[in-house]
């Protein structure tokens, strides 16, 4: 028996020219909120975006843009309502705010099936919400869109580095594109993780000072995007 | 999820008695009465038809299916190819319980999307029952739709995994239960001449 979705996959992605998966190896180190700020800020640029929340059992990128009360059309496949510009798909329009306990397969499954019916428009970019670590959504993505470029997250706490080696050994494994790595909540001046990241062959994208303003501006888009956090990622999207 | 294309099929299929019944009226008919009847109902049924060509959309015939059904073919196609099938006879497909897949609108979007070499092809749709396995305490149970509302089915229907938020198990209640079977849409075999 075989499963048809697979075969399907690379037509719906074909219409998109660059695939950014925004990841890390720890949770909590703000991939989300740079993942959101990110594909918002390429909408501001003028480009095409679209936000993916691959995050099936904690997404929270519905919380930081607000949605509420929309639903995918179905028209042939299931196309992605437009969320401050950006065409924006998760689980959340059909798990609603309850728990979605997954394991690995049913993660895949999930994944493959939203890949499989979701109908992007022309995108210029395809900004993907990744969950922490290397597992089976990282695996999977891998997998099944092999052109994907990876933004890697962390913090100065040597801990969240630490995974910045795992994630970024596997990619180099695999021939897999990392764009480079962004120090989120940055409490100093220390350029320790910068030295780091250069050390390890890879690109230092950005250091992102800790901003207080940025819980307040959780759930409104246009608050986000004046806070300082989003001037830097601005910035970051100017380049990638 | 919406089915209003069944009532498309159903007045299409009115339609056409109409439109037959007015091609022979003078056979049929002498009572004026009936007549005049016939010519409304047939003017209705003319609109109707006009809105569907105008719009399909708006009876929904275009659902989710079509990308499933896209899927399937896009396989199909690519097995009769690696096997040197020139014409294909017969795709088997396993749907399962679980996503309730519109069998209509599946069949119709198969029947629009098959390539030439697929003219003559049966589509086979087996029906899957979900069975589904607590990993808890090892109860093996049957989904039956029927005990959910409306939205949850159609939740389900969308992303099957998402059974994982709406549905526990009968016995011990927990959501960590494994799909054993009849969870979405398997090629199951095709069948052709080389």
């Amino acid at each position: 028996m075989v499963d048809p979705r697979v075969n399907v996959i690379e037509q719906r992605l074909k219409r998109i020219t660059r695939i950014i998966a925004v990841s890390s190896g720890k949770g909590g180190v703000g991939k989300s909120m740079v993942a959101t700020t990110l594909a918002l800020s390429l909408v501001k640029l003028g480009y095409k975006a679209g936000l993916f929340d691959l995050d099936f059992t904690s997404p929270s990128t519905h919380i930081i843009l607000g949605v509420e009360g929309l639903q995918p059309k179905e028209e042939k496949g299931l196309v992605p309502p437009v969320v401050h510009g950006l065409e924006y798909m998760s689980l959340v329009y059909y798990s609603g705010n309850k728990a979605t306990p997954l394991r690995g397969t049913d993660t895949s499954n999930a994944l493959i099936e939203l890949l499989a019916v979701t109908l992007w428009s022309d995108l210029d970019y395809l900004v993907i919400d990744m969950p922490p670590g290397i597992g089976d959504a990282v695996l999977d993505l891998l997998r099944l869109v092999p052109r994907v470029e990876f933004l890697i997250v962390t913090t100065s706490s040597l801990l969240a580095f630490e995974t910045v080696k795992k994630l970024s050994s596997l990619l180099r494994e695999l021939n897999v594109s990392i764009l480079g790595v962004v120090e989120n909540m940055k409490m100093n001046d220390s350029s320790d993780v910068k030295w780091r990241t250069e050390m390890l062959g890879l690109k230092f994208l950005m250091g992102i000072p800790y901003d207080p303003k940025i819980e307040a501006s959780i759930g409104n888009a246009e608050k986000l995007l004046e806070t300082s956090f989003a001037q830097r990622v601005n910035s970051i999207a100017q380049r990638v | 999820m919406a089915q209003p294309y069944k009532v498309l099929l159903l007045f299409s299929s009115w339609w056409e008695v109409v439109f037959t019944k007015l091609l022979f009226m003078d056979e049929f008919h002498e009572d004026k009465g009936v007549f005049f009847v016939e010519v409304v109902f047939l003017f209705v049924c003319s609109t109707f038809f006009a809105i569907c060509l105008i719009d399909p959309e708006c009876f929904c015939i275009f659902m989710h299916e079509w990308a499933l059904a896209e899927a399937v073919v896009t396989t199909a196609v690519q097995i009769a190819e690696k096997e040197g099938l020139t014409q294909v006879t017969e795709v088997t497909l396993k749907i399962g319980e679980l996503q309730d897949v519109e069998r209509p609108i599946f069949r119709f979007a198969l029947s629009q999307l098959k390539p030439p070499n697929f003219k003559l092809a049966k589509f086979r749709l087996l029906k899957s029952k979900a069975k589904l396995k607590c990993r808890r305490c090892g109860n093996v149970w049957v989904f039956k739709k029927a005990k959910l509302n409306k939205e949850t089915v159609e939740a389900i229907h969308f992303v099957p995994e998402v059974a994982h938020t709406y549905i526990k198990c009968p016995k011990c209640g927990s959501p960590d239960f494994e799909i054993l079977e009849g969870r979405g849409i398997w090629l199951e075999s095709i069948k052709g001449a080389k």
